[in-house]
């Protein structure tokens, strides 16, 4: 008789290992193998026969795959888990015993372990490890504000913090920064490293609740095993820079150096000193991220670097074929927008977040400074008669300067979306601002466009919004404006009445030289609508069903985008309405 | 042909040898011949081979003075013994109880005091002289080997992995059996689980802290939605288990129960007043029977009754005829519920089902809000929303990287614990 065949020897049911199992194989607690995995980025997986793979039973358990458990037998890392093991052990007992002296010797002994390789063999390329920087980021950026615990010590904390810095700084230095919308849970940033989009999210600095349904020992082992990855792609980032990894500055004096009176100095200079310790000054500056940072090789690069930027603005001028065309419009646009801030000297009122503000604008040229007395590294002071921009978020009680423009932080925010320096009217302090739009939100064509947002495309077009004809400013002009355009209409009217009496009453017959007829200013849009009413025509028959359907589906969709303006502008209507009422009200009494 | 016996017979010992173990070839010690081929000479043999070598190569060993053989070795660690090897070449925890080393004084014994006295007195006259003893060095972590070259990509893994730990045994083995290591990262794990899920999910438009009213209705409308179908499940959870309050039993339903049919004869005057009452109803009953039915009428009820059969009969058969020209209408209606039908299983393929990684169910966190009376519009006046903790456990979650687990609850008691005092004690009165 031949071998018999059992169930569950074969097939699915030897693929897959439950996590008792595993704990089993690889002699590890639970609390191990579980940190085992995430720092070896080891999945559990969902069977697709459950029945199958658990033996006959339909319980819910948590199954990996046994090749992920045959790698891990050949962790090294696991050697070193034991041996904390017995470390807490024979310092527990030390402990207990009071032996004070041995329990001090052990603790002196303490195992560690490294996980370069690890990081090294879960990414085998340099841009894997920049693909997966988002995660990492946000971890880091969260970790950095959490109060120290028992649970969360001081080192990770401050690892945490100086590589974030570090990061902003590479982000900055590079001029990456693309997006950043302020939500109520934070700042999502967007930033092009190596042409990879990264987005992250820094928390608003206010302290948090530590929630009860979050496991933290699984999160700060995510965060052991970022923190190790973001500091090797970080020293690599800064190489490609020729960057000094970790960053230096290069003249620390540089700092406070813009006052006269020597008394105010010396005043200034002991308010300084109480700002921090010595020894945490140089680290406290760089974290100011208002320092450039000292680079490998000066004035050479430099000048190399701007010869290489004449000759790309060259090539672009030179006719180029369609495609080329598209991305010599992109990197032009890119360009432009790395120069945003360019010239541009801000100042930070005390009420701004200052990091999330420092980083964007020097992320885009612009030079910040804040008061003295709010942290280390400002760089000029409020008195500073070059200042363009002062940046408050509070009524403002004081004497404003005539040179500057005072704005409140919204208007950085939307200018760096709309990729150009919007007009400040709107953001003036005391106003009252208009909505702060999502720039991670795709529109399609035919969807609804809010009216904010037409504004803007229309001022990066190039074109005037009208944005004098706002509805805030509502007075008597209102009325006038009325009667004006009742009387404009009229005398249109009469002005081409006028035209066609000129016309019968002089038949002049000669031969003068022919006036050229105005070109037809097309729209951008108008153009393109022509040419696809073209391309519509000469599809061929198959195919045209298919193009039904799909503008079928578009139309809707644009029907839905009418709906909603028709019910944005009842509502505008109404506003105006109820505004104009009580201005009438106020009139009357 | 003697030699040829003799060896049967000794392979026959040798047989019978494997069976019964204790056994040794026995031979005849009569013959001189058999002493010369029996007797195992190879021992001696091999000793006066190594004597002839040594005479050969500088004299014979134990003529030899210590110092010819030995030298004392001055600069400690130089054994070319790895760690292991002088690991396993230390004295064993009991060997050093039962005979410890005269060097290694215990100082809790009385008789040792004098003797730590003696060597703290010898130590100072050392330092005195300048002669200072060999520092024993404390373990130190030699695993953690500080690599300064923080570029790891230009390294190959595996020499990241020897650099930082050692070779391990296989490795060694593998290495220079095979000429490769055998461990390779399997190459399903250089993708992530759910490849269409980002790592960071940016908030919906109307999260802003200054949004837009269409944004933020739509926003609010859809948490709405959600918070809807919550409290829905939660009624439908309790419309099932629902009890009319009027079929609970109260005591004196219960009680009445009990005494039904009892106390009849008069017993209890309670009880009488509502008998009337039930008198009264039953004597209203009419039952009234009525004649039989004759021939006559229930030949007329027979036909009827064929009449109306017939008559439904060709009604319906009207009907099935007409359907005929219905068969359009029907076939349309085959189809339109067909369409419903493979619309139904396309959108739940297309509904995408997050795997059950463990025995908890992953939920989907809600969005963070902020109501229209809360908005403030200014950057100042902001208060945020939202624990960013847990929105980056929950991604981790849907990502399906870790698996979604509930709060450990120690498990609950099936039987009360009960105390008892000891006997001895209970005697004992204060």
């Amino acid at each position: 008789m031949g071998k018999i065949k059992k169930k569950y020897e074969a097939g699915a049911a030897t693929q897959y290992i439950s996590r008792k199992q595993a704990c089993r194989k690889l002699q590890l607690s639970l609390a191990d193998f579980r940190r085992l995995c995430i720092l070896k980025g080891i999945y559990p997986h969902e069977p697709v026969h459950k029945k199958r793979v658990n033996k006959g039973s339909t319980t819910n358990k948590t199954f990996y795959f046994l090749k992920d458990i045959q790698f891990l037998l050949h962790e090294p890392v696991i050697n070193k888990f034991r041996e904390y093991k017995i470390y807490v052990r024979r310092l527990k007992k030390a402990e207990a015993r009071l032996e004070k002296g041995i329990a001090n010797h052990i603790r002196e002994n303490k195992p560690t372990y490294r996980i370069d390789h690890i990081v090294r063999e879960r990414y085998p390329n340099f841009i894997d490890a920049v693909r997966d920087l988002d995660d990492a980021l946000c971890m880091c950026f969260l970790f950095a504000t959490l109060p120290k615990s028992g649970r969360l010590h001081i080192q990770t904390i401050d690892l945490c913090r100086k590589l974030t810095v570090e990061f902003m700084h590479y982000v900055i230095a590079t001029r990456s920064l693309r997006k950043v919308f302020v939500s109520i849970k934070g700042f999502y940033f967007q930033a092009e490293v190596m042409s990879q989009p990264i987005t992250w999210i820094i928390p608003h600095s206010f302290p948090h609740n530590h929630p009860t349904d979050v496991d933290f020992r699984v999160m700060s082992t995510f965060t052991e095993f970022y923190t190790a990855m973001l500091g090797f792609v970080l020293y690599k980032l800064y190489q490609t820079q020729n960057l000094h990894y970790p960053p230096r500055i290069p003249l620390l004096s540089n700092v406070n150096v813009t006052l006269n009176d020597d008394n105010k100095k010396r005043k200034r200079k002991e308010e300084i000193q109480n700002l921090c310790d010595e020894n945490e000054k140089s680290l406290e500056v760089v974290a100011s991220l208002n320092m450039p940072l000292a680079q490998f090789q000066d004035a050479n690069d430099q000048e190399e670097d701007a010869a290489a930027d004449e000759e790309v603005e060259d090539l672009l001028k030179e006719g180029l074929t369609e495609t080329q065309e598209e991305d010599q419009k992109k990197s032009e646009d890119e360009i432009k927008q790395r120069k945003l801030f360019e010239g541009c000297k801000m100042f930070l009122s005390r009420e701004v977040p200052r990091e999330a503000m420092v980083f964007i604008i020097r992320s885009f040229g612009g030079e910040v400074s804040w008061d003295i007395t709010a942290g280390l590294g400002s760089t000029f002071s409020i008195d500073d008669e070059k200042i363009t921009h002062q940046i408050v978020d509070r009524p403002m009680n004081e004497k404003p300067y005539i040179s500057r423009y005072y704005v409140q932080p919204q208007w950085i925010f939307d200018s760096v979306n709309a990729k150009m320096q919007l007009p400040v009217k709107g953001y003036l302090p005391g106003d009252v601002l208009p909505p702060h739009l999502s720039p991670f939100v795709n529109e399609e064509n035919g969807a609804y466009v809010p009216p904010e947002r037409q504004k803007v495309i229309a001022l990066q077009r190039g074109e005037d919004p009208g944005i004098n004809a706002d509805e805030d400013e509502l007075s008597e002009e209102d009325e006038s404006e009325e009667e004006q355009e009742e009387e404009d209409g009229e005398s249109d009217e009469e002005k081409v009445k006028e035209n066609i009496d000129e016309e019968d009453e002089s038949p002049v017959v000669a031969i003068t030289p022919g006036k050229k007829d105005v070109d037809r200013k097309l729209n951008p849009d108008q153009i393109a609508a022509e040419e696809k009413r073209l391309a519509v025509m000469m599809i061929p028959k198959k195919q045209r069903r298919l193009y039904e359907k799909i503008k079928y589906g578009e139309r809707r969709k644009k029907r839905e985008a009418e709906q909603l303006t028709q019910k944005r502008k009842a509502i505008d209507d109404e506003k105006k309405a109820t505004r104009k009422k009580e201005k009438r009200r106020k009139r009357a009494a | 042909m003697f030699f040829q016996l003799v060896t049967l017979y000794l392979n026959r010992m040798t047989a019978q040898d494997k069976s019964d173990k204790t056994r040794k070839p026995r031979w005849s010690k009569n013959k001189k011949r058999n002493w010369r081929r029996r007797i195992d000479i190879s021992e001696v043999e091999d000793g006066l081979d190594k004597s002839r070598l040594e005479q050969r190569t500088g004299g014979l060993v134990k003529n030899k003075a210590n110092h010819e053989l030995f030298f004392i070795e001055k600069k400690s660690g130089d054994t070319g013994l790895t760690h292991r090897q002088r690991r396993k070449e230390k004295r064993l925890t009991a060997d050093k109880i039962i005979r410890p080393n005269p060097d290694e004084v215990l100082p809790s014994s009385r008789r040792n005091i004098a003797k730590l006295r003696r060597k703290e007195k010898h130590l100072n006259l050392m330092t005195k002289l300048q002669i200072y003893p060999r520092k024993r060095k404390t373990q130190v972590n030699k695993s953690v080997k500080k690599s300064n070259d923080m570029d790891i990509w230009s390294y190959n893994p595996r020499e990241l992995t020897c650099n930082l730990f050692g070779k391990n045994d296989v490795t060694v083995h593998t290495e220079t059996i095979i000429g490769e290591a055998q461990v390779k990262r399997p190459k399903h794990l250089f993708s992530k689980p759910a490849t269409d899920a980002k790592a960071v999910e940016v908030a919906h438009a109307g999260a802003s802290y200054n949004p837009t009213f269409e944004d933020h209705q739509n926003l609010l409308l859809a948490e709405h939605k959600s918070e809807l179908a919550k409290c829905r499940e939660t009624e439908r959870i309790e419309r099932s288990v629902m009890v009319d309050a009027s079929t609970i039993a109260t005591a004196e339903s219960k009680e009445k129960e009990l005494t039904e049919g009892l106390f009849i004869d008069g017993n209890d005057s309670g009880v009488h007043e509502d008998e009337t009452d039930e008198d009264d109803d039953l004597n209203n009953i009419n039952i009234s029977v009525g004649k039989p039915m004759t021939k006559k009428q229930r030949k007329e009820l027979a036909r009827k009754q064929i009449e109306d059969k017939e008559k439904s009969k060709d009604w319906a058969d009207k009907l099935r005829q007409n359907e005929v020209y219905r068969i359009k209408t029907f076939l349309s209606e085959i189809q339109e519920k067909e369409r419903q039908i493979e619309a139904k299983k396309k959108r739940k393929m297309e509904r995408k089902k997050q795997p059950m990684l463990s025995s908890t169910k992953f939920v989907e966190p809600d969005h963070d809000l902020q109501l229209s009376s809360e908005i403030r519009g200014s950057l100042r006046q902001l208060k945020p929303e939202g624990n960013l903790m847990v929105d980056r456990y929950k991604s981790l979650q849907k990502r399906c990287i870790i698996e979604p687990k509930q709060r450990f609850k120690p498990p609950r008691r099936k039987y009360k614990v009960k105390y008892q005092e000891k006997r001895t004690f209970r005697e004992i009165e204060i």
